[in-house]
């Protein structure tokens, strides 16, 4: 993982919305969205401002060893789950303004809620909807099965 | 029209090809249902007049007023019309995404439904929409419940509303969303509250708008209520089924309003909350206020991904709703009559 790289929301797929105690960020690519709670929200705004995860984890490190490895972890299932990208070298980021919104909750050692997944939509993207979901069907996307004769 | 198969490259001028050739199919061989829905004054022609007939019963009619925008929608099969049967989608991969920007591109809406090949296109210039299906009938099974409901999701966002997945009921004119997936119990909820004299624009898809700050109102958008024999049985009695015919491909009732004892539907709701119903067996039905973050993640994907396009729209549409709205998680029992008096209740201590 690039800890040290800029990141930013893999827009136009990746919507979010704050709540304030909360951001719900739906991946409109598969249907999966998720929910970021206290310091995990505060960490997603972090990385929208263009503040580096690996600046998040100093932070969390300096309060105990075990809390920089849950910001590793809940940075890294970001980047997995395709809702954040690195930018590259070349692209221009103005430096973020102020000190990381996360900062004073990681230094206090505050935990760091996990980032909680929803699939109940996917197979409404996914799926073959006349015969894998039975209930108030969605838009599919799934292929032609190989064309007859 | 040609027998070719369909890619990001070529769908722009097979969607007008599409809309150009049916547009000027000999209409005395097509069937016309005049539809009024939420402003819109809608001339749908129909190839198969049993499915025209359909749309006309389960689509709700409310007063288009003056200055009503003028749709033409043409519902096809190729095998009544003549023409060629649909083309496939030719690529591997089908991308959404890419899709709706290829046909954004020509000033288009579009779907596809892959296997039983069905086209859809919308134009908002030409206020026209097209779809192709194989042959009479060749609609996918959930057309029944909810016909029509992508070109109605195209044609309302002309008048600045959005088709959601969600449920209504109100009292004296205040209503309340009800907002989950499929199973959460939007439905069952419903019923119970009609079978309690509440009033509602829809079980399953209401239209909404929101103003500047002073609040949000439903539409109806179908007039058609959907429930299992067990949910039924629970709100109307054990023999109330006996009048609502087959059970539809989910295995529920479709019930209209005149199988009921009276018509709960009204054309408007302002809207004062938004309620998640949860099946929990509870002794009495209860509320408990929600944050916003989980009521919308309750109301905005079910209805965001059910829809072709507009997702960020659609998004951006919910979280509003949810930051302006009370929100509340509704405790369900098994009692219809609990239900019913535990929402009239609320909405009647909601403010105006």
């Amino acid at each position: 993982m690039h800890f040290k790289a800029v990141y930013e929301v893999s827009t136009p797929d990746v919507v979010a919305e704050d709540f304030g105690g909360e951001v719900v960020v739906l991946n409109l690519g598969n249907g999966r969205y998720f929910s970021l709670l206290g310091v995990s929200a505060d960490i997603w705004r972090d990385l929208a401002r263009g503040h580096k995860p690996q600046d998040l984890i100093d932070y969390a490190v300096a309060a105990r060893a075990s809390l920089g490895e849950a910001v590793s972890v809940l940075v890294a299932s970001m980047i997995a789950e395709g809702l954040i990208r690195p930018l590259s070298d070349s692209e221009d980021r103005a430096s973020p303004t102020g000190a990381a919104s996360a900062a004073a909750a990681l230094l206090a050692g505050e935990d760091v809620p996990p980032m909680e997944a929803f699939d109940d939509m996917a197979e409404l993207i996914l799926a073959d909807p006349i015969h894998d979901v039975d209930e108030d069907m969605g838009w599919p996307v799934k292929r032609d099965p190989a064309p007859t004769a | 029209m040609p027998a070719v198969r369909i890619d990001i490259a070529n769908l722009p001028l097979f969607a007008q090809d599409l809309i150009g050739r049916t547009a000027n199919l000999p209409r005395s061989s097509l069937h016309l249902r005049k539809l009024s829905i939420f402003g819109l004054s809608i001339d749908a022609w129909f190839s198969d007049p049993a499915y025209a007939d359909l749309c006309a019963r389960n689509i709700a009619q409310t007063p288009a007023g003056e200055g009503a925008v003028e749709i033409t929608l043409f519902l096809i099969d190729a095998q009544s019309t003549g023409s060629p049967a649909p083309a496939r989608w030719g690529e591997d991969v089908f991308d959404r995404a890419a899709f709706n920007e290829a046909l954004a591109s020509a000033g288009l809406h579009g779907a596809y439904l892959h296997d039983p090949r069905v086209w859809q296109f919308f134009s908002p210039a030409a206020r026209t929409g097209v779809q192709m299906i194989r042959e009479p009938g060749a609609t996918p099974d959930w057309e029944t419940g909810g016909p029509l409901r992508v070109f109605l999701h195209w044609a309302v966002a002309m008048n600045g509303a959005r088709l959601c997945h969600a449920a209504t009921l109100g009292h004296d004119g205040k209503g309340v969303l009800l907002s989950g997936a499929g199973g959460s119990g939007k439905s069952g909820t419903t019923l119970a509250g009609i079978a309690g004299g509440l009033t509602t624009v829809g079980d399953d898809y209401c239209l909404l708008t929101q103003g500047d700050g002073d609040g949000a109102s439903a539409y109806p958008l179908y007039r058609i209520l959907k429930q299992d024999p067990a949910g039924v049985a629970r709100a109307l009695g054990p023999v109330a089924a006996s009048r609502f015919g087959a059970l539809n491909w989910q295995g529920k009732y479709e019930i209209h309003a005149p199988f009921l004892h009276r018509s709960p539907f009204v054309d408007r709701l302002a809207i004062k909350a938004l309620l998640l119903p949860r099946v929990a067996h509870a002794a009495r039905s209860e509320l408990r206020p929600v944050s916003a973050g989980a009521a919308m993640r309750a109301f905005a994907p079910s209805s965001v991904f059910q829809l072709p396009d507009d997702e960020t729209q659609g998004i951006q549409f919910a979280a509003r709703l949810c930051r302006h709205l009370p929100c509340y998680e509704l405790f369900l029992s098994e009692d219809a009559e609990d239900i019913a008096g535990t929402i009239k209740h609320f909405i009647e201590e909601l403010p105006e």
